[in-house]
């Protein structure tokens, strides 16, 4: 097993696992290694299709990503602004 | 025929006559440059009397195309001693176009500095009105008491840092409410206003919706152009332009390592949760009253990213907090409070003064010792030096590059002297080439890489790797040269990127109004003609390769936490000329 931080932004809050009212802190998910970003998406019960990035460790990464012990995950929707 | 109006503020007179025809075609940023190029001399003051100021709505502005109520102000800029056009999203721009205007230019200077006038439009004139009780007044006050006085009317003023000619004075346009809140910022255009002496325009409000020439072809346009806005995750009802605005990217480019912080020290803010569009809308949801986000800078514009943030109480505090304000007034000056952040870009509204020129000053300050990173309240009194117009208000309200020099700072984040925007070019490399080498300095919108650098729109690229960033910047400052010509907001793109059937609706709505024959291919090569110009002018006014460099210390500070120099190499800069 691994250890992962997540944190969800914009409309994707409303996934997070205590309710949407916490939306805006991270959370601790405990996965089997080799578990990739889209099996996340999934244990989260987030559609695939709202997720447009994916940052870990400050990185772009790609959903079939596996993710490794302490990785700091950021999830967004599209986004975009000036 | 559309008409040109010409103030000439030497001898106080204006002339209304039809369009010179060589500028029948154009709008916007096409034709500000175009007419700063021809008529004015590169090497000339800003401030003196042989610069030109000119407005000009875009070519679609006034119909009833989508998002498409901007305005381009274009000078030479006494911030950059470049050509500049700056634009704004307000409905000043569809009154002008609806009454027949294709622009205002003012020219010339009044004999007694002292003096201050008003332009007052309407559909069939337009005459100079003596304005010296408006000496002093902030934007909310002299937009108040003009909406009063000229009932019916959209408005256009300077601050007192434009009537001070400070160089990060901006041009304050009304929104729909009239608020003093939407911004040509960018450059000290308002210094040149206030140079000119006149300190408001007052247009009446334009009644009918512009008629295209092919009607057909026009709303076959718009409908396609509509469509693709309403079908994009970025751009449509309820998507997050419209839920959380534009400073949704503040957590975007904090995880991406970009969000400058402390004067460009750190790309992480650790207090970027609190200044974040997220934040933000649960603060306006929680407070109610005046507050709301999907908020319209004019009246028909689909996307809706702006909002009103209220007090405590619900009333209103500010229209609006955007990426930009959120973050030079914010993050850069390690300040996570929203309601002094709020309180900041009030006090730029009313000083009349550029949020992002303003931040980045307050930053290089703070560098300075002048006042404590993270200490809002001295960022708050700092700020109000400006508007008082002390010596250290002027300094400051010279901008970030003249505030360096007087206190000896050396991180000074600018290029051709015209503070960086909120993305770090050490951590997204692409659009470090577009601050450098756009004729306008340092300028995210003028080529905004970052929709495939960061977004994933239009693409997906490392924003690390300087490779291939060249000919994107390159791409997507031409393009963008072709969007500020017809009045579009910038935001379409977004859309227009992904989705070809819109790209085509923006270029059929263009065709419907001009009569033109454009297909998608021509728009690059259109906008490479309005950055030649402007490149040209820069030329004339002195500018070398050596002006298209970054600051010096980001080639050598490593900017954590991805540790990276700016790397893009001086031969790939150039290279963006090379077309
Ligand atoms: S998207 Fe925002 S800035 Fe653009 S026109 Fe609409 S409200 Fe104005």
């Amino acid at each position: 097993m691994v250890r992962v931080e997540i944190s969800l932004f914009a409309t994707l809050r409303s996934y997070h696992p205590q309710g949407r009212d916490r939306g805006s802190e991270g959370f601790t998910l405990k996965v089997e290694s080799a578990t990739t970003l889209a099996q996340i998406y999934d244990t989260l019960g987030i559609p695939p299709e709202e997720v447009k990035m994916n940052f870990v460790n400050n990185r772009h990464q790609s959903p079939d990503y596996q993710v490794q012990e302490g990785d700091k995950i950021a999830l967004f929707p599209p986004i975009a602004g000036g | 025929m559309a008409k040109f109006i010409r103030v000439n503020m030497t001898d106080l007179t204006v002339d209304v006559s039809t369009v010179p025809s060589e500028y029948s075609k154009m709008g916007g940023r096409g034709l500000t440059s175009h007419f700063i190029f021809n008529e004015v001399n590169p090497e000339c003051h800003p401030l003196g009397p042989n610069n030109k100021l000119i407005f000009a709505p875009g070519i679609v502005t006034g119909t009833a195309a989508p998002s498409s109520g901007r305005i381009s102000v274009g000078a030479k800029s006494p911030l950059t001693g470049g050509i500049k056009e700056s634009n704004s999203g307000t409905p000043f721009s569809q009154s002008l176009a609806r009454l027949g205007y294709k622009a205002i230019v003012i020219e010339g200077q009044p004999e007694n500095k002292k003096d201050l006038y008003l332009l007052k439009v309407t559909e069939d004139d337009a005459e100079l009105i003596g304005a010296n009780e408006l000496e002093g007044k902030g934007a909310y006050e002299t937009v108040t008491s003009l909406n009063e006085q000229y009932q019916d009317s959209d408005v256009c003023c300077i601050g007192p840092a434009g009537e001070k000619k400070m160089t990060m004075a901006g041009i304050c346009f009304n929104d729909p409410e009239y608020r003093a809140s939407r911004y040509s910022g960018r450059g000290g255009l308002g210094a040149v206003m206030g140079s000119k002496g006149l300190k408001a325009i007052v247009v009446e409000k334009g009644g009918c919706l512009i008629a295209p020439l092919d009607e057909d072809v026009f709303r076959a346009g718009q409908r396609k152009l509509v469509e693709g806005l309403r079908n994009h995750g970025v751009t449509q009802p309820g998507g997050t332009l419209n839920a959380f605005g534009t400073a949704a990217l503040i957590n975007v480019l904090n995880q991406a390592g970009g969000l400058p912080t402390r004067n460009f020290r750190e790309g992480v803010f650790e207090g970027a949760e609190k200044i974040s569009g997220e934040h933000m809308a649960e603060v306006i949801k929680e407070r109610g009253g005046a507050g709301m986000t999907g908020h319209a800078c004019h009246p028909g514009c689909v996307i809706q990213c702006s909002n009103v943030y209220p007090r405590p109480d619900g009333s209103d505090h500010v229209s609006c907090i955007e990426y930009e304000s959120a973050w030079s007034l914010g993050a850069n000056l390690g300040v996570d409070n929203l309601d002094q952040v709020a309180e900041m870009i009030r006090i730029c509204n009313d000083v009349g003064i550029d949020t992002i020129e303003a931040g980045v000053a307050l930053g290089v300050a703070m560098e300075a010792g002048l006042a404590e990173f993270g200490d809002g309240e001295a960022a708050i009194k700092l700020l109000k030096e400006i508007g008082k117009g002390s010596p250290l208000g002027h300094i400051l309200g010279n901008g970030a590059g003249f505030t360096g020099r007087a206190f000896g700072v050396v991180r000074i984040p600018v290029v051709k002297n015209q503070a960086m925007p909120a993305y770090e070019p050490r951590a997204v490399k692409g659009i470090g080439i577009t601050y450098i080498t756009t004729p306008m300095g340092a300028d995210h919108t003028a080529g905004y890489t970052i929709a495939p650098e960061i977004l994933g729109v239009g693409g997906q690229l490392d924003p690390l790797d300087p490779k291939g960033k060249m000919e994107i910047s390159r791409a997507f400052q031409a393009v963008t040269a072709f969007v500020d010509s017809c009045g579009y907001c910038l935001f379409i793109t977004f859309a227009t990127t992904d989705i070809p059937s819109a790209t085509e609706g923006m270029v059929e709505t263009v065709n419907g109004v001009l009569g033109t024959e454009y297909t998608p291919d021509d728009i690059v090569e259109e906008g490479l003609e309005i950055l030649r110009l402007e490149k040209t002018f820069n030329e004339r006014a002195g500018f070398t390769h050596k002006d298209d460099r970054p600051p010096e210390f980001m080639r050598y500070e490593k900017l954590p936490p991805h540790n990276h120099v700016y790397d893009v190499p001086d031969e790939e800069l150039d290279e963006v000329w090379n077309f």
